[in-house]
């Protein structure tokens, strides 16, 4: 076999595989050869030997986190609106009850020894409260005051739920 | 490189909300990818920008892949456009890598020929695919150092496989050329 016919068979040998066992006779005999026997021969094994490097930890930290956000707003925004959305309800729900009922329940409950002694405490918050409540009782008297002032509150309850939900640390460490 | 048993659970996981899924892809197939574009950039940190934003598009594009071709192509795909829209920004055909370690490890040219050792022969390999054309150069990076088909070769380049068995053909002569000469073994 002359060297011209030893590349001939190397250049028209199957990109993978083993190589024609008739190569390496000739091969054994020069040194070019050789050389191109065994360059291809390693080719054929890079998958083996080959560095794998790796992204520096805060560049996959980068991504990972890009993940984190992707998966919570895109990947399944329905169940997470739900979820708020009825937590909203929920808590809207409580705060209309406890608002109409309370003041009542705390007359009839209370004795009022216990109203008295805690007058220095809940004066002040009842002075804060005073000008939402009435503000909020001359919405309720408008024609559409009720359902406007009802959709707001649920507006901003829900806002607040939802990005308690996605963006609490806890949540993030219990995924 | 070996496909990542169970990813389509991981694709399926991930998009339901589980970021430990995406985690786990991105851990299996980041080393290739990395590798893959720091041959083709020649420069490492290039290379982390560029695998940076692969793996960013693949976020952003894992709710629409639909399983057409394997996830193992579809991300290299991506790594193959992230590095061509990177080119064209830049205006201009790529250069060859100065910076891959295989240069660290370029073999030394006045080496006698019979005593040449395998791994100098892997230092002049990994240099002489820097110098090859860009498509020669990723065709057989993916086909030998990534171990993919030719079949998925053809996927992750877009090209028919007939372009890719012609890449790998002309891209193995010109290694063998090329190390050849850094080695002092000119045929």
């Amino acid at each position: 076999m002359t060297c011209e016919e030893f590349l001939r068979i190397l250049d028209e040998a199957p990109e993978a595989g083993p190589l024609p066992p008739s190569l390496a006779g000739h091969a054994a005999t020069c040194a070019a050869c050789s050389l191109a026997l065994r360059t291809e021969g390693l080719l054929r094994t890079a998958h083996d030997w080959a560095e794998r490097p790796s992204l520096p930890v805060e560049r996959r930290a980068h991504v990972l986190a890009a993940a984190r956000m992707r998966g919570m707003f895109l990947a399944r925004p329905g169940q997470v609106l739900e979820e708020a959305g009825v937590t909203a309800a929920v808590l809207l729900a409580a705060l209309a009850i406890a608002w109409i009922v309370f003041p009542s329940l705390a007359e009839r409950v209370l004795p009022p020894a216990a109203v008295e002694w805690a007058a220095p405490l809940t004066d002040p918050v009842l002075r804060w409260l005073q000008p939402v409540a009435s503000q909020v009782r001359a919405m309720l008297s408008e024609t559409w005051g009720a359902p406007l002032l009802g959709l707001t509150a649920f507006a901003v309850v829900l806002s607040a739920v939802f990005c308690f939900r996605v963006l609490s640390p806890a949540r993030f460490a219990a995924r | 490189m070996e496909r990542l048993p169970g990813e389509e659970g991981l694709v399926r996981r991930h998009l339901s909300g589980d970021p430990r899924a995406f985690d786990t892809l991105m851990r299996h197939y980041e080393p290739y990818v990395l590798g893959l574009l720091w041959r083709m950039a020649g420069e490492r940190s290039t290379a982390e920008d560029l695998c940076q934003e692969t793996f960013l598009k693949v976020l952003k594009g894992l709710p629409s892949f639909r399983g057409g071709s394997s996830l193992k192509t579809w991300i290299y795909r991506i790594a193959h456009n992230v590095w061509t829209d990177r080119l064209r920004a830049a205006g201009h055909e790529e250069t060859g890598g100065e910076e891959h370690p295989a240069f660290r490890a370029a073999a030394d040219p006045r080496t006698p020929l019979g005593g040449v050792e395998d791994a100098q022969i892997r230092g002049a390999l990994e240099a002489a695919m820097a110098r090859l054309p860009r498509a020669q150069r990723e065709a057989l990076h993916l086909f030998y150092w990534d171990d993919l088909s030719v079949e998925e070769v053809a996927q992750a380049l877009s090209v028919p496989e007939g372009t890719v068995k012609t890449l790998l053909f002309r891209g193995r002569r010109a290694l063998r050329e090329k190390v050849a000469l850094q080695l002092g073994g000119a045929p």
